[in-house]
């Protein structure tokens, strides 16, 4: 076969050179294995939902949804008795903790459940017969008994709000299906009332309809009920987590982009160190396309094995990954149990692909340029240099142009988020194209000064970043790259993190806050006790008290935040608006007729000042003029505010959820604080009692716990990043290896030696450090002010922090020591001799 | 009886940029090369020998003037066509011997028939008779290092000869080698070369190598001129 001895001798190369392989294929491998790692868990996430939604509500068509008190027995009782043509099922629903996992408990009516779930037909009528009966008797999934270690009879104790009931496991479900439902207990429905603390009140009805069946039913709904199709909500949930999904895959596709610099430029050096050879084998007659599929083999090769560990590393990874992607999905957007891996052979196929295409694409020109190598010797070397120079107008105007398509993207791509980041990744390709053509000014501005610090030794280093511009710019290209972007997620993180604070201190306008623990209702927060705002108001030194209620009320797109609010004079301080709002604002606003949209609401809904919101409630559709837009960061969902005496008027409902107490300027906060926990301690219900600042730093864990995969994947990327320079630096060194020789023939010393290479990669280290400062912050521009607000809708200023720049800067410098090391001791070691007759 | 051409150059220019000026390295050489001739081309270093034999190899392509190997003006081919016409019919010999480092001398010498299509056991029958015709055929399994410059330049010519191409291009076969090892080299070129009945064209600046060529050009100035009658 045509092509064996060619391939022979590449994979011979690639043996000799084994750190340089080794470097390259560790590259791919994490590159991979970080894509991999969220993809599974991303992947794991959406099938983890997808299951539970299509075993919780599968053959449901439409449901009916109340308020945030739920849908009263009489309703469903009525709906049976009037439209017994029907097929329908009362469902209640709430969150419970087995430990500190939470889990969907379901409560059903097993009589009504035929036409719809499966999870309630149990062999025997024994199980069935208890599980009517029976207090506190759940049945379990056989994966989630299995997984947690449970089998029928067991007795296990749940956390429901500050509660602690014991449960009894009555039978499992599910085990004849091949579908895995984790993180659903089912009860009957008496129980589940029970359970939850919500007698005779039912969180929605279950249906099937036929489309002719839909409008009739429509019209016999009372008032402040809503038909809803089953498909469209689901789906709205869904969505919910996307934004968040695909801003870790994007973190994780930069990683794999680093690993791709990474490869390109081993590649490249692999191909330039065999430049001499590649113009052999040409001249004995091997064409540039079997040369340049040779090539393209070996790398392919390469990938392979990288793309192979990775995906390994990748499996390895994603376990870690998948409980912080499930703890933040069930911070922010919905309860869902991801215990299990779903290794879907798309993913796989997609990481090979990734893999080996990366590796294709970052060899393609190191090989189509092997196959233009010639055979003479002479003028060899300042040949290619000379075309390395002659290639900066180019470099410049495409890497120039690429920015300037970036630039274009990004503010002509209206609200895609995937166009924002094809806008992101032009700017850092175009960024990473300008780099080699800064390298010889920026090496013509440090010589002098570097040739006066460390004399023959500093010319030689400076020199020959210039001198060798072919090596050195896909070299610092790729540390600059690899530094650019843990700056770039650096500076996004920090300034997130700096805003959050920022706007806590001022909407945490109260002193003392009050408020129940966590509810079990999907539909409201848990209420406090009836008169407490009263009695809070009459401790010493207290001057006046805000309360606010959160539910999720029904809107025209589906499920919303309303946060109802009793305003104290100097709550009005902790809104801080974007853009205008409407005269007269808060008299408005205290009429009802106004709400307040949090601006990842309006930026979601298109909404502006004065456009109109619709809600559902129990006295039927009402229409809310938008008075304001504030900034808010507690949600990326959205939140709507509107005062409490018109929210409570409208649904019917009194509750407090939240109690702020503002303190008189006389008062301290330790005697207040004394008071209020003696207040609370009267009653049976178990109250969080917390002072500004503790809310703060609470809030602030909560930011920091969410951002923590941000922070995995930073670290991740700094990972491959180390590598890329490492790899980068250590290749250059090594393949100059015959020069290094003739230097210590000429009678350079092993410590000028080790001094001359330090120093130049040092220098390397510095200039692609300096050049990233500038990408790192444009990547973290454009992830605040375009992916961020495409994602999330939330805006926010930029704070370009010293210590992130500092640690990128010691973190290049660091890796390019390290990376000169091996090469320079290696030289010192040598007899020039044998470097210049291995060369 | 008069050979019939195997090699015709016309008219060849050829010059390389030196800042703003331009400087005529090949000025209108003209050349007729018959089958199993023995050429040496004589001139100092920079007077463009490498650059003519380059451009004879179809690895350099000329400003202006013609080159017609067996009858293809070869600048008229395909950069793959060339590819493919040096493949088969044209073999090279370079000073500094350009083998590959990471080949065993058995994989190197093999190159070109692989190149050219041969089957596997036809490639180890003829490496195995060339590599004993030089002398080496106990050091099949050798890596390039481990041999002497002089054995390095025996592999060389093995590998530029293996495959029985109508031209063979020496480049300074001897240039990098001791008198005496050059000596030896070059009775084995011309030797191998007239045995197998191959045209050579070396290119030398030693008249005492070119004197052993059937005939002597001079390179001076760009222009290619007879040096005299073959001593040989």
């Amino acid at each position: 076969m045509v092509g064996s001895r060619l391939r022979l001798a590449g994979f011979r190369h690639q043996r000799k050179h084994g750190w340089q392989t080794a470097l390259a294929i560790l590259g791919i491998a994490l590159g991979v294995a970080v894509v991999m790692a969220v993809s599974l868990a991303n992947q794991s996430a959406s099938r983890a939902f997808a299951i539970t939604m299509e075993q919780i509500s599968g053959r449901v068509s439409h449901q009916i949804l109340g308020g945030p008190s739920g849908i009263p027995e009489k309703l469903y009782t009525r709906l049976r008795l009037e439209q017994s043509h029907l097929k329908s099922a009362p469902v209640v629903e709430g969150v419970v903790r087995i430990g500190q996992e939470q889990f969907t408990l379901l409560g059903l009516d097993p009589l009504s459940e035929q036409p719809f779930r499966t999870m309630t037909r149990l062999p025997g009528t024994g199980v069935l017969t208890r599980l009517l009966t029976q207090q506190n008797g759940l049945l379990f999934s056989s994966y989630t008994a299995k997984r947690l270690g449970l089998s029928a009879g067991d007795k296990i104790t749940l956390a429901i709000a500050a509660r602690s009931p014991e449960v009894e496991l009555l039978a499992l479900f599910g085990e004849q299906q091949g579908a895995v439902l984790d993180g659903v207990l089912v009860a009957d429905i008496a129980t589940a009332q029970t359970l939850l603390e919500q007698p005779g009140k039912l969180d929605r009805i279950d249906l099937t309809l036929t489309p002719d069946a839909i409008a009739p039913l429509q019209t016999w709904l009372p008032k402040g009920y809503q038909l809803v199709e089953t498909r469209q909500r689901t789906s709205a949930m869904e969505d919910m987590s996307k934004a968040f999904q695909t801003n870790l895959t994007a973190m994780s596709l930069l990683a794999l982009l680093v690993g791709g610099f990474l490869i390109y430029n081993t590649a490249t050096f692999s191909v330039l160190q065999r430049r001499r050879q590649f113009g052999i084998m040409r001249l004995l007659g091997a064409t540039r396309s079997e040369l340049f599929r040779v090539i393209l083999f070996e790398q392919l090769i390469i990938g392979l094995i990288g793309t192979a560990i990775g995906m390994g590393a990748g499996i390895l990874l994603a376990r870690q990954l998948l409980w912080l992607v499930t703890r933040t999905i069930n911070d922010l957007y919905y309860t869902v149990t991801i215990s299990r891996l779903d290794l879907a052979p798309e993913i796989i196929i997609t990481g090979i692909t990734l893999g080996l295409v990366t590796t294709l694409l970052a060899s393609a020109a190191p090989a189509w340029e092997a196959t233009r190598a010639r055979p003479q010797s002479v003028n060899r070397r300042s040949a290619i240099e000379q075309q390395s120079h002659r290639a900066i107008p180019w470099l410049l105007f495409i890497g120039l142009s690429t920015m300037g398509g970036g630039l274009w993207l990004a503010q002509n791509s209206d609200r895609s988020l995937l166009l924002g980041f094809a806008a992101l990744f032009c700017f850092i390709m175009g960024y990473c194209l300008l780099v080699p053509a800064m390298v010889p000014t920026l090496s013509r501005l440090i010589q002098y000064p570097i040739k006066w610090l460390f004399g023959t030794i500093g010319r030689l280093a400076t020199r020959g970043i210039d001198a060798t511009l072919s090596r050195t710019g896909p070299a610092i290209a790729a540390l600059t790259l690899a530094i650019a972007a843990t700056i770039g997620m650096g500076i996004m993180v920090d300034s997130f993190r700096t805003t959050v604070g920022q706007w806590l201190t001022q909407t945490i306008q109260g002193d003392v806050y009050i408020s129940a623990p966590n509810s079990s209702s999907k539909r409201a927060s848990a209420p406090l006790p009836n008169g407490l705002p009263a009695k809070a108001l009459k401790l010493d030194g207290v001057r006046e008290v805000s309360t606010g209620r959160h539910v999720t009320v029904e809107s025209e797109t589906g499920p919303v935040n309303l946060l109802a609010i009793g305003l104290a004079s100097t709550s009005y301080r902790g809104f801080n608006f974007k853009g205008d709002t409407l005269a007269d604002l808060w008299q408005q606003f205290s009429t009802g007729k106004l709400v307040l949209v949090s601006e990842p609401y309006a930026y979601h809904n298109r909404l502006k000042t004065g456009d109109k919101v619709t809600l559902l409630t129990p006295l039927g559709n009402q229409s809310f003029t938008v008075g304001g837009i504030f900034y808010d960061y507690g949600s990326d969902r959205g939140l709507l505010v509107m005062p409490r005496e018109h929210y409570a008027k409208l649904w019917q409902d009194q509750a407090v959820t939240t109690l702020g107490i503002y303190l008189k300027k006389t008062a301290t906060l330790e005697s207040v604080l004394t008071q209020v926990k003696t207040l609370t301690s009267e009653y049976d219900q178990p109250l969080t009692v917390r002072a500004n600042q503790e809310i703060l730093k609470h809030s602030l864990e909560i930011f920091d716990r969410t951002f923590t995969i941000t922070q995995v994947l930073r670290l991740l990327v700094i990972a491959v990043a180390f590598v890329g320079i490492l790899s980068a630096m250590m290749a250059l060194q090594l393949e100059r290896a015959k020069e290094h020789a003739i230097l210590r023939a000429t009678g350079l010393t092993p410590r000028q030696l080790l001094g001359q290479i330090t120093l130049q990669t040092l220098l390397m280290g510095v200039m692609a450090a300096l050049l990233a400062m500038p990408l790192g912050w444009l990547m973290a521009e454009i992830l605040i002010h375009v992916i961020n607000v495409r994602a999330f809708g939330w805006s926010m200023p930029s704070q370009l922090s010293t210590t992130i720049l500092i640690e990128a800067g010691l973190f290049a410098l660091i890796a390019s020591l390290l990376a000169g090391l091996y090469p320079s001791l290696r030289m010192a070691r040598t007899q020039p001799a044998l470097a210049l007759r291995e060369e | 009886m008069q050979n019939k051409p195997l090699l015709v150059v016309e008219a060849l220019y050829h010059s390389y940029r030196e800042g703003r000026d331009s400087r005529p390295i090949l000025n209108g050489i003209n050349l007729q090369v018959e089958e199993h001739e023995c050429i040496a081309l004589l001139g100092r270093s920079g007077s463009g020998k490498s650059t003519l034999l380059n451009m004879l190899a179809g690895i350099d392509t000329p400003q202006n003037g013609r080159i017609t190997i067996m009858g293809q003006d070869i600048h008229d081919l395909s950069e793959l066509n060339r590819t493919l016409l040096r493949r088969r019919h044209i073999g090279f010999v370079y000073q500094f011997f350009d083998l590959i480092p990471t080949l065993t001398i058995a994989e190197n010498v093999g190159l070109p028939l692989e190149l050219n299509g041969y089957p596997e056991r036809e490639i180890k029958k003829l490496v195995g008779l060339i590599l004993s015709d030089i002398g080496l055929g106990d050091r099949w399994n050798a890596f390039p290092d481990q041999l002497s410059g002089g054995e390095q330049q025996r592999i060389a010519i093995a590998r530029a000869l293996v495959h029985n191409p109508a031209i063979v291009l020496a480049d300074e076969p001897t240039g990098n080698l001791d008198a005496e090892t050059g000596e030896h080299i070059l009775r084995i070129l011309l030797g191998l070369s007239r045995q197998l009945k191959r045209t050579l064209i070396i290119v030398t600046h030693s008249l005492e190598v070119a004197e052993k060529a059937d005939r002597i050009f001079t390179l001076n100035d760009g222009v290619l001129n007879p040096h005299g009658e073959p001593h040989w």
